[in-house]
C-alpha cells in the first residue's frame, strides 16, 4: 500500500501548511485549556473535530482548484481516493505523535 | 514486445437525457496507431475518459487482452494526455517524471532537450509550449501498454508537430496509441487505422471519400 511513497508526497505537499498548521494549534490550544475543558468536555474531541474540518477544507480545495493534476497520479498508476486515504492517515498520524509528545513532554 | 490487445465495447453515456455514444466499439493493439475522428462535442474526449477510467459511463466494456479493466489507469495500464494542463505545480519536474517514466526508456527521454534544460524548475518556470512538449513526453515515455493522446498538437508550434508526430510513430513500436486531434492531417499521417466517431457511433475509415460521406470533410 505505501509502495509509492515520493507520489504520496507530491500529494501532500500542497495539504501540507494547512494541516500541520492545525496540529500545532490542536497541541497550543490543549497545552492552554488542558485535556479536559472546565465543562468536562474533552479537548482532543474538539482538536480532533477542527482536523477532520481541515481534511474537508483540504479535499475540497484539491477537487476544485487542483482537479487537472488528478491526471498525473493516475498516468502514474494510482488512484486518488487511496491517495487521499494514505494522506489523511499520516497526517492524522503526525497529530497523534504531537500530541503524544506533548503529554509525554507535560 | 507483447501484443496485448486493448478493446472497448459497448460504451454508453449520456448526458441530460441526450445520448452521446451509443454502441460504440474499438480496439487497439501495440504496435499500432490509432486515430480518433469526429467533430466538435461528439464524444472523443469522453469515450478516452472512460477507456481511462476517469469518466463512469451508462454501460462499458474495456478488456486488455480479454481481462476487464474497470480503471484503466490503474496499475500503468493506460495512460492518457489530457487536453488541460496535468503536471502538478511546485515540485521539481525531475521527481515527477521519475514517477511516470518506464525507467527502460528513461536515458531517452532524459536526452530530449526541453527536459535536459528544465529538469531542475517547477512547471510554472516554463512556457506553455514547454509545459505541454513535457507533459506529451512523460505520457509517451510512460510505463503504460496503451496510451490516449487527446489533441496532442494543441499549443504546440508546427516545427514540434512534426517532431512529435516522429515520437509517436516510435513509441508505437511497443505501445498501442490512441490519438485524436482537430488537426485531422497529422492524426492521418501519424495514424495506422482511423475511425470516425459520428452519431455517437464509431464509423471505420478507409479513404478520405469516407470522411466525406458522414460529413466530417467538405466535398
Amino acid at each position: 500500500m505505501w509502495t509509492n511513497r515520493r507520489l504520496i508526497l507530491i500529494f501532500y505537499k500542497p495539504l501540507f501548511i494547512l494541516n500541520i498548521a492545525l496540529s500545532l494549534f490542536s497541541v497550543y490550544f490543549i497545552s492552554t485549556n488542558g485535556w479536559h475543558a472546565n465543562m468536562g468536555f474533552n479537548n482532543v474531541v474538539v482538536t480532533s473535530l477542527l482536523k477532520l474540518a481541515g481534511y474537508a477544507v483540504s479535499a475540497g480545495y484539491q477537487y476544485t482548484m487542483l482537479q487537472n493534476v488528478y491526471f498525473y497520479y493516475r498516468n502514474a498508476g494510482v488512484s486518488v481516493l487511496k491517495l487521499y486515504l494514505q494522506v489523511l492517515v499520516i497526517d492524522f498520524g503526525i497529530y497523534t505523535l504531537l500530541l503524544l509528545f506533548y503529554n509525554l513532554l507535560s | 514486445m507483447d501484443n496485448s490487445i486493448l478493446r472497448a465495447d459497448s460504451i454508453e453515456i449520456d448526458f441530460d437525457g441526450h445520448k452521446i455514444l451509443q454502441g460504440v466499439y474499438l480496439q487497439c493493439k501495440q504496435g499500432e496507431v490509432l486515430g480518433l475522428l469526429g467533430r466538435n462535442g461528439c464524444g472523443k474526449s469522453t469515450l478516452l475518459k472512460i477507456i481511462f477510467g476517469s469518466v463512469t459511463p451508462t454501460h462499458k466494456y474495456v478488456a486488455i487482452d480479454d481481462v476487464f479493466v474497470n480503471k484503466g489507469y490503474m496499475n500503468n495500464q493506460i495512460a492518457y494526455l489530457p487536453q488541460h494542463h496535468y503536471l502538478p505545480n511546485g515540485i521539481k519536474i525531475i521527481n515527477l517524471a521519475k514517477q511516470i517514466i518506464d525507467p527502460l526508456v528513461w536515458d531517452e527521454f532524459a536526452n530530449y532537450p526541453v527536459y535536459q534544460t528544465h529538469y531542475n524548475k517547477t512547471v510554472s518556470d516554463l512556457s506553455g509550449g514547454e509545459w505541454r512538449q513535457l507533459e506529451m513526453l512523460m505520457v509517451l515515455y510512460s510505463k503504460a501498454k496503451f496510451i490516449l493522446l487527446d489533441e496532442p498538437f494543441t499549443h504546440i508550434s508546427p516545427i514540434q508537430v512534426e517532431e512529435f508526430k516522429g515520437i509517436i510513430s516510435s513509441r508505437s513500436k511497443t505501445r498501442g496509441i490512441i490519438i485524436t486531434d482537430h488537426y485531422y492531417k497529422n492524426v492521418l499521417e501519424v495514424s495506422d487505422r482511423l475511425l470516425l466517431l459520428n452519431n455517437g457511433y464509431t464509423q471505420i475509415i478507409t479513404n478520405r471519400d469516407d470522411l466525406v460521406t458522414y460529413g466530417y470533410l467538405s466535398a
